[in-house]
C-alpha cells in the first residue's frame, strides 16, 4: 500500500485489520473500510476501468458512488461500484467492459474510430437492412457497454419493513445533522439517513483540516447519536421519493419502506467536471473525489498537482492536497483571486502560484495524466495561441457543483437557475417537503447550520398543522460557488460531458444540429445523462450547452426528470420477501392425503383431480407433478362416471357464502340479481345471475330463503368477495335495512352428487330427503353427523345432488364420515376437472369462461333468467332492455364426430381456439372436453350471429392451423328434461 | 404507495382498499341516450370527485370528495347524502 | 413456534371461539351474556375469556373462551378464525415487516383492522403485552409459514443500532 498516508483524523479504514483481494489475479490488500478503489489506488493501481464505448482508460472521479467508469465484477455479482463497495478478504475482482485485461484492453482501437462513430451512429448506421440488425445488435452489446451478467445466477431475497417517522432527513451533513437535531429538540420523532456508512457530509472530508468545524463536527455528531428522538440510519440511501412521503431506504440488509410526515431534504451537491480534451485521463478528478480518498482512506491521490478552480472550495483542496504532501504545482482559476476568500490566501502563503483567467485547454498522457496545458480563458474559450504545459500526475477540478436535488423533482417541487449561486435552487416546495444547506444554496458552514435549523422550524410548525410561510431564501451565499460556463472546446474533441456514455462536447452540439435541440430530444439522442450515473455528472453542463447553443436560459432550457430509483438497487432488494397468501379449505389434508393434485383457484387450492392410492400404485405421488396426460385423463373420466353412475364428493368450500338478513333483505336482494327474489318461498332457493349497469355477466350463485327476513346466497369462488362487497354497496346506497355476514370462510361446503346420494345422506341426518319433503331447488336446515348444517337441492352437475353447508372446523368430520359411509356404493371424490366435464354435458356455464367481459345474459341462453317485464327494476335491467333485440353473438353448444379422439383423426381443438368463416373470425370455442357419458368430445362456443342459428357445421382452426370441424348441436347434452336431478338410482334404473 | 386519511380508521394504506369510482346514480327513469351515457361514460377531468372505497380488512365503505388532480381528500361524506329509490 | 423466548414467542389462542353479532339485537345479547360491551367503534374491551370488539354501529365480534357466556341470539354467527398471540421484545420490529402499521403507537387495548402480509386482519394488544392477530382460519398454514420464517430469523439475532422499527 505504497500510496497509503499517515493515519487520519476521521479515517473510515481500521489499519489493524489487512484485507486481501485480487484484480485480475494481481493480489492487493487493502484495510477493513477500505472501498475497493481505494485500496486499488493505494496499491498504486491507477487504472480501474475502461469506458463504455471507447474503451478509454479510466480511473476515480468522485469516490461518491457515481463512479461508473470503475465497475468491476466478482462471481454472480455485476457492475459493482469500486468507488464506494467494501473490499472484503478474498475478493476476486475482474473489470467489467473489457476484451482482455484493464492494461491490454484489445478494444482500446475503437477509440481511435470514435471520429467515424458520431453522436447517434447506431441509430442511423444499422436500422437498414433490417435483416442485419440483429448481427449489429450483438456486436454492439459485446463491445460496448457494462458488467457481463451471469445466467446461472442463485436466488435471494432481502426481506422489506415498514418505518414511521415524522421527520425524515435525507443527508446526514452540516445542515441535516442540524436539521434533524433542531426538529428533536421540538419533539418531533426523526430518522436521519446518509448513504455513507457514517454521518458527517462534507464536514469530514472537505472541511477536515479546517479548525473552526472541529468543534462544530463532534458536537452534532454526538448530540445527533445521543438523542433519543432521533434515529440514524448510516449506510442507507434513499432511493426516490413517493407520494404522501413514502421513500425507501436502501441499505445493506434491504429496503425499509419508510412512510414519513414530513421529509427535510439535506441532500447536498454533487461535483462537477470541467469539460475540457482529455478530461478523462485518469489522475483528472472532482477535488471532492481527492479530498475523500485523503480523508477517508489516507490514500495520497497522487505526487504533484494542479488544481482547477473557479470557487474558494478549489482553494480548500489545494491546501488538503499540501497537508497530504501532494506537491500542488499551479492553482488555475478561471477567474479572479479577488474574488477568493482566506484559502485562497493562506494557500499563497504558500507560495503555490495561482495562474488567474486560464482553464485547462487539454490534458495529456496517454494512459495516465502526465501533464496539463493551461492557457487563457475568457469565460468562454481559451486563447489557444498562449498555452503552457506543467508536468503533473494529478488535476483536481473544482468548478462547480449540481444540487442533488432529484427527490426534490420527484416530489414536484419547483426549482430556478440563480444566477447569483450559478446552481438550480429549489423556488417552491410541496406540502411537507423541505431543503437545506448547500442544496439550497446556503455553502458556508454558518450558513448551512443556520438553514439547517430553518427547514427544521419550518417543518415542525407545519406538523402542527401550523401556517408555514416558508424563508427558503434567507441563508443562501451571496457568492457563486458554480462557473456558468467550464466547458473548453478543442478541436480534436476527446472533452467528454458525459463519462457514462463517452460522450463528447461535438457530440452535443452535432445533436442539436441535427434537430434535438430539446433537453428531452437530445437526452434520448445523444443518451446523455442515460448511463449508469443518470447523469449526475453530465446533465448540468449538458443543460449548459444546450443553453448556449439555443441562446436561451438555463430555466427556459430546463431539464430532465430524475426518475427514482436514485442509485441502482438490487433486485433481491427490491423482490423482498415473498408473501403470496394461499387459503386452504377444511378439507385439504384429507385431499393431499389422497392424492389429489391441488391447482389454484383465486387465492384458495383446490383439487384438480385425485390419484386414487389404489391407482398410484407406483406412480410418483400426484402432488408431485409428474402425472402423464393420459393418466389425469383416466382418472377424470372415472370420476365423472362415478358422479353418473353412483355416487362422487366434491369439496365446494370456496363458493362465495352470504348470510342477508333484515326487513328489506328481499329488496336488496330484487336489486343485485335479475330474477325476483323476494317471491321464493321459505325453503327454497332460486339461481341467481348477477349483471353490471351494462348488462355483462359478473357472477352467478344461488339465493335460499331461510325465513321471511333471512336469506342465504352463494356465489362464485373467485367473486365471492366482490358478490359481498357489491351487496354491502347497494345496501349503502340504497339506505336499506339489511344485514349483511360474509361466511365464507367460516363455513364449508361439499356437494353430494350422484343416484345414491338420498340413500347415502339418509343415513346420517335428521333431515326428511324424500322428495315430496325436500324438492329440487329445496334448502333445509337440520344435523348431520350431529353439526347443525344446510343442505340444498342442486343441479350443477345434472344428477340427484346435494350441497352441504357446515361449519369449517366440522367439514373435516363430516367429509371422512361421507366417505367412509359411501364405500359401499363406490364413492369417489372428483375435482374441479371432473365437475367442468358433469357440468358442460349439462351445458351449464361457467361465468368467466364461457362468458367475458361482454357477455350478456341473451348471448348466454340465459334469456330466462332475465324478467324484463314482470320486475320493474334490478341493476343493469335498462341495458338488457335494449340488449335483448341487438344480440350479436350466442353461446351454442357443438360436438365433434363420434370417434374423433385428438390422436389419430386430427389435433382437438382447445378452449380459445377460434372458429373460422370464410376466412374471417366468426367466434371461439369456449368450454371442450371428452364425455365420457356421450363418448364424444362437446363443447360450448360464442359464435356470431347469424351464424349461431343456421345448423350448419362450424370449422375451429387449432393450434397446426388446420380446421376441424365441429357440429352444432342442441344443449344439454345430457338428461335434456333433468329427470335425473330429481331421481334416486332405483328410480331411474 | 398512497395513504387514505380517514376520520374513522385513521391513516391507512390505499392498498388496504378497493377503488370503486365516482359515486354515481342511475338514472332510473332516464332515456335511452341518458342511461348509455351513465353507463359508458365518464369524465376524466382533473377535479373534485366524489368516490367510494371500500376497505377490506374492515369491510367498511367510505364515500370521500377527492380532488384529483391534487389527490386530497376534501371532505368524508355521509351515506345518506347519497341516497337514491330504485323503481319497485 | 418460538425464538428465543426473550425476544419472541408466538402462540395460538385455540381456546378462544369467536363469533360475530349483527342487527338492532346485538347489543343486548352481548349484554345478556355477560360479556363487556365496548363503546366506540372499531373499539375492543376484554374481561375474563372473553374478548368483545365493536366492529359497527350494531356489529359485535365476541371472542369466547369460557362457553357459558356464548350469546343466545338469532343473528350470532360462529367465526372461523385463527388466533395467533405474539409476545416478545422485538414484536414491533416483527410487524414492521408484515403490515403496514405503526405499532409504536399501539397501546394495550387498542382495536385494529388491517392487512397483514396480505391477509385481511383484526388485531388486539392486551394488557400483558400480548399482541393477538386473528384471520381465517383458511390462511393458517400459510400465517405459520410466514410467522414461523420470521421468528427463527428475529427471534434469536439482537436487535442492530440503526434499524429503523
Amino acid at each position: 500500500m505504497k500510496y497509503r498516508l499517515e493515519p487520519q483524523s476521521l479515517e473510515w479504514i481500521n489499519r489493524s485489520e489487512t484485507l486481501n483481494f485480487s484484480l485480475e489475479g494481481q493480489t492487493f490488500s487493502g484495510f477493513k473500510g477500505d472501498s475497493i478503489s481505494s485500496a486499488l489506488l493505494a496499491g498504486g493501481q491507477k487504472l480501474l476501468g475502461r469506458s463504455f464505448k471507447y474503451h478509454r482508460p479510466r480511473s476515480v472521479l468522485s469516490m461518491a458512488n457515481h463512479d461508473v467508469n470503475a465497475l468491476f465484477q466478482s462471481g454472480e455479482a455485476t457492475n459493482i461500484r469500486g468507488d464506494v463497495t467494501p473490499v472484503d478478504d478474498g475478493l476476486a475482482l475482474r473489470a467489467c467492459n473489457v476484451n482482455g485485461t484493464l492494461s491490454n484492453d484489445r478494444d482500446s482501437y475503437i477509440g481511435l474510430l470514435s471520429r467515424f462513430l458520431p453522436v447517434g451512429f447506431y441509430y442511423k448506421a444499422f436500422h437498414k437492412p433490417k435483416k442485419f440488425f440483429p448481427f449489429w445488435e450483438r456486436l454492439i452489446r459485446e463491445k460496448a457497454g457494462l458488467g457481463e451478467i451471469s445466467t446461472d445466477w442463485s436466488a435471494t431475497r432481502q426481506p422489506k419493513k415498514y418505518g414511521f417517522c415524522d421527520l425524515l432527513v435525507i443527508g446526514g451533513g452540516a445542515s441535516g445533522m442540524q436539521a434533524a437535531l433542531s426538529a428533536a429538540d421540538a419533539g418531533a420523532d426523526v430518522v436521519l439517513v446518509d448513504e455513507n456508512p457514517h454521518i458527517g457530509g462534507s464536514l469530514d472530508y472537505q472541511l477536515v483540516n479546517e479548525p473552526s468545524a472541529a468543534a462544530v463536527r463532534s458536537q452534532l455528531k454526538q448530540r445527533v447519536v445521543e438523542h433519543t428522538n432521533i434515529r440514524v440510519l448510516s449506510g442507507h440511501y434513499a432511493c426516490g421519493w413517493y407520494t404522501d412521503h413514502y421513500v425507501p431506504l436502501v441499505g445493506p440488509k434491504g429496503i425499509t419502506k419508510m412512510r414519513a410526515a414530513g421529509v427535510i431534504m439535506a441532500t447536498g451537491v454533487m461535483e462537477q467536471p470541467s469539460v475540457f480534451r482529455n478530461n478523462d485521463l485518469p489522475g483528472v478528478m472532482l477535488a471532492s473525489a481527492a479530498q475523500r480518498l485523503i480523508a477517508r482512506y489516507a490514500v495520497k491521490p497522487g505526487q504533484r498537482a494542479v488544481v482547477l478552480c473557479a470557487n474558494d472550495e478549489g482553494y480548500r483542496a489545494a491546501l488538503d492536497l499540501i497537508e497530504a504532501g501532494v506537491d500542488v504545482a499551479a492553482v488555475v482559476d478561471l477567474e479572479w483571486l479577488d474574488k477568493r476568500g482566506d484559502w485562497a490566501a493562506q494557500l499563497q502563503e504558500k507560495g503555490v502560484p495561482v495562474i488567474e483567467q486560464s482553464a485547462i485547454y487539454e490534458a495529456k498522457g496517454k494512459t495516465s495524466l502526465k501533464a496539463v496545458v493551461v492557457a487563457p480563458f475568457d469565460g468562454r474559450s481559451c486563447d489557444s495561441g498562449q498555452t503552457r504545459t506543467i508536468p503533473c500526475d494529478l488535476l483536481l477540478m473544482s468548478v462547480g457543483w449540481a444540487p442533488a436535488a432529484q427527490m426534490l423533482y420527484q416530489a414536484g417541487s419547483k426549482m430556478a437557475y440563480d444566477k447569483k449561486a450559478q446552481q438550480i435552487l429549489p423556488q417552491q416546495l410541496p406540502k411537507g417537503i423541505h431543503a437545506c444547506g448547500r442544496l439550497n444554496g446556503a455553502f458556508t458552514l454558518e450558513q448551512r447550520l443556520a438553514d439547517g435549523e430553518r427547514a427544521a422550524k419550518e417543518a415542525v410548525a407545519e406538523l402542527r398543522g401550523e401556517t408555514v410561510e416558508s424563508d427558503i431564501g434567507r441563508f443562501r451565499d451571496d457568492r457563486a460557488h458554480s462557473h456558468d460556463w467550464p466547458i473548453i472546446s478543442h478541436p480534436k474533441g476527446k472533452n467528454f460531458v458525459d463519462y457514462d456514455e463517452d460522450l463528447q462536447l461535438k457530440d452535443l452540439f452535432n445533436a442539436a444540429k441535427e434537430g434535438f435541440d430539446n433537453i428531452e430530444l437530445m437526452k434520448r439522442f445523444s443518451t446523455n445523462g442515460m448511463g449508469p450515473s443518470q447523469g449526475k455528472h453530465a446533465n448540468m453542463n449538458g443543460i449548459r450547452v444546450l443553453a448556449e447553443i439555443n441562446h436561451k436560459s438555463i430555466d427556459e432550457t430546463g431539464s430532465t426528470t430524475a426518475r427514482p430509483m436514485f442509485h441502482p438497487v438490487p433486485v433481491s432488494a427490491l423482490a423482498g420477501r415473498r408473501f403470496r397468501p394461499e387459503r386452504l379449505t377444511p378439507m385439504h389434508s384429507w385431499h393431499e392425503a389422497n392424492g389429489a393434485k391441488m391447482m389454484e383457484a383465486g387465492r384458495w387450492l383446490r383439487p384438480e383431480y385425485y390419484l386414487p392410492r389404489t391407482d398410484v400404485g407406483t406412480l410418483p405421488n400426484a402432488a408431485s407433478g409428474a402425472v402423464s396426460a393420459s393418466e389425469r385423463q383416466r382418472v377424470i373420466l372415472q370420476e365423472v362416471q362415478a358422479v353418473r353412475s353412483s355416487l362422487g364428493i366434491i369439496d365446494v368450500s370456496t363458493l362465495g357464502k352470504i348470510e342477508v338478513m333484515g326487513p328489506d333483505a328481499g329488496k336488496l336482494l330484487d336489486v343485485v340479481y335479475t330474477m325476483k327474489m323476494s317471491t321464493i318461498k321459505q325453503g327454497m332457493t332460486r339461481y341467481a345471475l348477477m349483471v353490471d349497469d351494462s348488462g355483462v355477466i359478473v357472477d352467478d350463485g344461488i339465493v335460499g330463503r331461510i325465513t321471511e327476513d333471512r336469506f342465504y346466497v352463494t356465489a362464485t369462488t373467485s367473486h365471492a368477495d366482490a358478490a359481498f362487497r357489491t351487496l354491502s354497496m347497494k345496501t349503502q346506497e340504497l339506505g336499506l335495512d339489511v344485514r349483511l355476514v360474509n361466511r365464507t370462510g367460516s363455513l364449508a361446503a361439499l356437494n353430494l352428487a350422484g343416484p345414491v346420494s338420498r340413500k347415502l345422506l339418509s343415513q346420517l341426518t335428521n333431515v326428511n330427503l324424500s322428495e315430496d319433503a325436500f324438492p329440487y331447488l329445496g334448502l333445509r336446515e337440520g344435523t348431520l353427523c350431529g353439526y347443525p348444517v344446510r343442505l340444498i337441492r342442486v343441479g350443477f352437475v345434472g344428477e340427484l345432488g346435494y350441497e352441504i353447508h357446515m361449519p369449517a372446523d366440522a367439514a373435516l368430520e363430516i367429509w371422512k364420515t361421507l366417505i367412509e359411509a359411501g364405500k359401499p356404493y363406490g364413492i369417489r371424490p372428483f375435482g374441479v376437472e371432473a365437475q367442468r366435464v358433469l357440468r358442460l354435458e349439462k351445458g351449464h356455464i361457467i361465468v368467466g369462461q364461457d362468458t367475458d367481459g361482454l357477455t350478456n345474459p341473451f348471448e348466454a341462453n340465459m334469456g330466462w333468467a332475465v324478467p324484463l317485464a314482470s320486475k320493474p327494476w334490478f341493476t343493469g335491467k335498462p341495458s338488457l332492455a335494449l340488449l335483448k333485440e341487438r344480440c350479436q353473438r350466442k353461446l351454442i353448444g357443438f360436438r365433434l364426430p363420434q370417434g374423433f379422439t385428438g390422436e389419430s383423426n386430427g389435433e382437438l381443438p382447445k378452449e380459445c381456439h377460434l372458429l373460422i368463416e370464410n376466412g374471417e373470425i366468426a367466434g371461439r370455442i369456449t368450454s371442450i372436453a371428452y364425455s365420457p357419458t356421450l363418448g364424444r368430445v362437446i363443447g360450448l362456443a360464442m359464435v356470431d350471429l347469424p351464424l349461431a342459428d343456421q345448423a350448419k357445421p362450424l370449422k375451429a382452426r387449432v393450434d397446426s392451423g388446420a380446421l376441424i370441424t365441429l357440429e352444432p348441436c342442441a344443449t344439454p347434452f345430457y338428461d335434456a328434461d333433468g329427470t335425473r336431478q330429481t331421481a334416486d338410482l332405483t328410480e331411474v334404473a | 404507495m398512497k395513504l387514505l386519511d380517514c376520520p374513522v380508521i385513521g391513516k391507512r394504506p390505499i392498498s388496504e382498499f378497493d377503488y370503486l369510482g365516482e359515486v354515481r346514480i342511475p338514472p332510473v327513469n332516464g332515456d335511452d341516450a341518458t342511461w348509455a351515457d351513465y353507463v359508458f361514460n365518464r369524465s376524466g377531468e382533473p377535479g373534485v370527485l366524489r368516490e367510494r372505497w371500500y376497505h377490506r380488512p374492515t369491510g367498511r365503505w367510505f364515500i370521500v370528495d377527492r380532488n384529483t388532480l391534487t389527490d386530497e381528500v376534501i371532505r368524508f361524506v355521509d351515506a345518506n347524502e347519497v341516497r337514491y329509490e330504485v323503481p319497485a | 413456534m418460538t425464538g428465543l423466548m426473550s425476544n419472541l414467542n408466538l402462540t395460538c389462542r385455540d381456546r378462544l371461539r369467536g363469533y360475530l353479532l349483527t342487527g338492532p339485537g346485538s347489543q343486548a345479547a352481548i349484554t345478556a351474556a355477560g360479556l363487556p360491551l365496548p363503546e366506540a367503534v372499531l373499539s375492543a374491551v376484554e374481561s375474563d375469556g372473553a374478548l368483545v370488539a365493536r366492529t359497527g354501529s350494531d356489529e359485535y365480534m365476541a371472542y369466547i373462551a369460557d362457553p357459558q357466556l356464548l350469546p343466545t341470539y338469532d343473528w350470532c354467527f360462529p367465526r372461523a378464525d385463527r388466533v395467533f398471540a405474539l409476545k416478545g421484545k422485538r414484536w414491533i420490529e416483527l410487524m414492521a415487516q408484515v403490515c403496514q402499521y405503526d405499532f409504536r403507537q399501539m397501546q394495550p387495548g387498542d382495536w385494529l383492522m388491517a392487512s397483514v402480509v396480505g391477509v385481511n386482519c383484526w388485531l388486539y394488544l392486551e394488557a400483558n403485552g400480548a399482541l393477538l392477530i386473528g384471520f381465517d382460519s383458511g390462511y393458517d398454514h400459510y400465517m405459520s409459514d410466514t410467522f414461523s420464517t420470521l421468528l427463527s430469523e428475529l427471534g434469536d439475532i439482537e436487535s442492530n443500532e440503526g434499524d429503523a422499527q
